[in-house]
């Protein structure tokens, strides 16, 4: 294990739950909190695999990653608008869970911020089937539950 | 896209969760305890309390009850709250009392809104100085009050049509936030006229750290305190009565 090369002048293999393996740079890979102390052990041999995250989702990361930088400090919220606007409900909450794994630099509150747009003023029965929640209440308790704090429940979308 | 993942709930960590929670306002995240048993308490540990859709129509025992069922010992890192929006009975104490609730749970992001209508003040000189709070947004507000401890972490100021009963609160609050990197100060008013100067009864440091500054009262903000900004923008409102 002593002739490592350096991790700066590597690329960085990383495997994705599909069985795809992209190489990207350290400053990249480095942005992945959750695998930033694999980098440092890792030499050109190395495949990190991400068992959380599809090969669908790595690419969007990468694209975040790589997109932000350069765009303008004015044009920021504009990139990160056009990056979730063609996601559908389904792929922006797979790629929240697999940003939330990784814990990517500002695209985890970019996702929780975009998830949280979907759900803002929504029945419990909407926010229930959008997360596929299973009410475990009896009707006794959810009664009770409602009834604490019945100022939330007025006054939501139609579903 | 084949999903190789199903997004169901219990791929969702806690975590990711109340992260989500985190960016809604605090009516819809208080809604989700009735999903089930795990969401049940998850909306007291999304660090934020959001009280601004105009769509909402409480009193202020709302603020008050969000407030006291969080405890101290939760983080409370980020607290916005829009008077004559959906708050409609709250006076100055109760906006002084929540907010020094808030600073006490370690807040870092505090933006408020009141009404000038409403003549309500923002009574500064009650709040609690504070080592965490970074960006500070005001907004149609009166400030009648002299600010004591300060805000050695703040970063970011956003004064938007706040009206200074004298000249010396602008002072005083700048005064206690040496680091201040970005200032906006649109609309500004200061009631008694008096412009600065350096008999001033207490010492204005230059900001260091200023980098950005977008003003409309250029007269308001002396220029002792901002010589060292990078980017400086004069945006001219209206004509101040001189």
């Amino acid at each position: 294990m002593a002739e490592k090369a350096s991790p700066s002048s590597n690329s960085i293999s990383l495997k994705t739950v599909d069985g795809k393996i992209f190489k990207v740079s350290p400053a990249i890979a480095n942005q992945m909190l959750t695998i930033q102390p694999l980098i440092k052990d890792s030499d050109s041999s190395t495949i990190i695999s991400l068992p959380d995250v599809a090969a669908f989702h790595l690419t969007k990361i990468i694209e975040y990653l790589e997109g932000k930088p350069a765009a303008a400090p004015s044009a920021v919220d504009a990139f990160e608008a056009q990056f979730v606007k063609d996601l559908s409900p389904e792929e922006l909450k797979g790629l929240l869970i697999a940003v939330g794994y990784l814990k990517v630099n500002g695209l985890v509150d970019l996702m929780a911020n975009t998830v949280a747009k979907l759900i803002e003023n929504k029945s419990v029965e909407y926010v229930r089937k959008f997360f596929g929640v299973v009410n475990d209440f009896t009707p006794a308790e959810e009664a009770k539950c409602r009834q604490e704090h019945a100022w939330a429940f007025d006054g939501v979308d139609e579903d | 896209m084949a999903e190789t993942v199903i997004n169901d709930i219990n791929n969702f960590s806690d975590d990711i969760l109340c992260h989500i929670l985190s960016f809604l306002p605090t009516k819809d995240a208080v809604a989700t305890s009735v999903l089930s048993k795990r969401f049940r308490p998850l909306w007291l540990f999304a660090p934020s309390i959001n009280f601004t859709q105009p769509n909402e129509d409480i009193g202020s025992w709302v603020v008050y009850s969000v407030m006291r069922m969080r405890g101290l010992k939760l983080p409370l890192k980020r607290f916005c709250l829009k008077i004559n929006g959906p708050i409609y009975d709250a006076d100055s104490f109760d906006i002084s009392t929540w907010v020094n609730g808030a600073i006490q749970r370690g807040l870092e992001n505090l933006d408020l809104s009141l009404s000038l209508s409403l003549d309500i003040n923002f009574p500064l000189g009650n709040i609690l100085g504070s080592k965490t709070l970074m960006v500070l947004k005001l907004n149609k507000l009166k400030v009648d009050n002299v600010f004591i401890d300060g805000f050695p972490c703040l970063k970011t100021m956003h004064l938007d049509d706040v009206v200074f009963k004298e000249h010396r609160h602008l002072m005083h609050l700048l005064s206690g936030c040496p680091n201040l990197e970005e200032l906006h100060a649109v609309k500004p008013v200061v009631e008694d006229g008096y412009t600065f100067n350096h008999d001033e009864e207490f010492e204005v440091q230059s900001l260091q750290n200023l980098v950005t500054v977008r003003v409309s009262m250029a007269d308001c903000i002396p220029m002792e305190c901002i010589r060292q900004v990078k980017f400086l923008g004069f945006k001219e409102v209206y004509h101040h009565h001189h």
